[in-house]
């Protein structure tokens, strides 16, 4: 098997794994960011009506 | 050493207001360094390795298959540990630490299943066959599914020890998948960097593979504490709603009193 060959599997793998590895990584941090938002909006709320 | 160990382990399964506190300071530490050990393990694994005799430019794929599947086995250890956290030591976090883990897990036993068949194909001529070693780490991934279901259907205190004996059942797999490629004859090469005798693998190649470890490893951490904390804010977010429910409440209820 030539060069060009080996690349295109070498491209494949690392292709696959830095997108499911960065889709992972922006859902784990927006999912955090988002959390933390509603967290301090819903403790700015709280502590208003108290 | 013990009462360190016992110090850390309290303060991630016990206590989630101080895990919070230091999360939030260790955090992008790990986040820095694991950035720095993959961009340099990545520059080595391209431009400072030489192709390998046998396997040419594919040996490459070395670098992030085999941090993957460490990662796929780790991340069951930490789960392993926290089953026991829920069962045994019935520790607030250590539920969280098995539903934070067990996606992380799959999702790095799927790199090492994917990157390894695009490894197989070019080195074997196949994408898979039903070696020991890879049906193994297959039930792995299979495993991971089981647990994570059971979590997104059973999201309660039975939900949480009915997945931590699943996880404790399933442990019996990570020693098979380890000593598959000793107790059978498997396609898939036998142990090469933790071996009895030393790496077999050259100064030049084991480097940035072992640099490539240790900043996966960080990066791991970094999404398996970040994912914690989400867990914890959630928790929080649950308990606030309830707490403005019920201050609601009382004036709708007041007249069965």
């Amino acid at each position: 098997m030539n060069d060009d060959a080996h690349w295109t599997y070498i491209l494949l793998a690392y292709g696959f794994t830095f997108a499911i590895v960065g889709a992972m990584i922006v859902r784990v941090v927006r999912e955090h960011r988002r959390l933390s938002a509603e967290l301090h909006r819903l403790d700015k709320s709280g502590g208003a009506d108290g | 050493v013990k009462s360190l160990l016992e110090k850390i382990f309290d303060t991630i399964f016990m206590n989630p207001t101080r895990f919070m506190a230091l999360s939030a300071v260790v955090l992008p530490w790990v986040w820095g360094l694991a950035s720095l050990f993959l961009a340099v393990g990545l520059f080595g694994a391209f431009f400072l390795v030489p192709p390998d005799y046998q396997q040419g430019e594919t040996v490459r794929i070395m670098y992030i298959h085999v941090p993957a599947a460490w990662l796929a086995m780790l991340a069951y250890i930490v789960m392993t540990s926290a089953s026991l956290g829920v069962l045994v030591w019935r520790r607030p976090l250590a539920d969280f630490a098995l539903k934070a883990a067990a996606p992380l897990g799959a999702i790095f036993t799927l790199i090492g299943l994917v990157t390894g068949s695009l490894w197989g194909k070019p080195m074997w001529g196949t994408f898979w066959v039903w070696d020991a070693r890879l049906t193994s780490f297959l039930v792995l991934f299979l495993i991971y599914q089981a647990i994570i279901a059971i979590r997104q259907t059973m999201d309660d205190a039975r939900g949480a020890r009915v997945a931590a004996i699943v996880t404790l059942v399933g442990a019996v797999d990570l020693p098979i998948i380890k000593f598959s490629v000793d107790w059978w004859n498997t396609l898939h090469q036998p142990a090469s960097v933790f071996r009895a005798g030393g790496s077999t693998i050259a100064n030049a190649m084991l480097w940035p593979l072992l640099v490539m470890a240790i900043g996966a490893t960080l990066l791991f951490f970094a999404l398996l504490f970040t994912s914690l904390r989400n867990e914890v804010l959630n928790n929080r977010l649950a308990r606030l709603r309830g707490q403005t429910a019920l201050a609601e409440e009382p004036e709708a209820t007041e007249p069965a009193r």
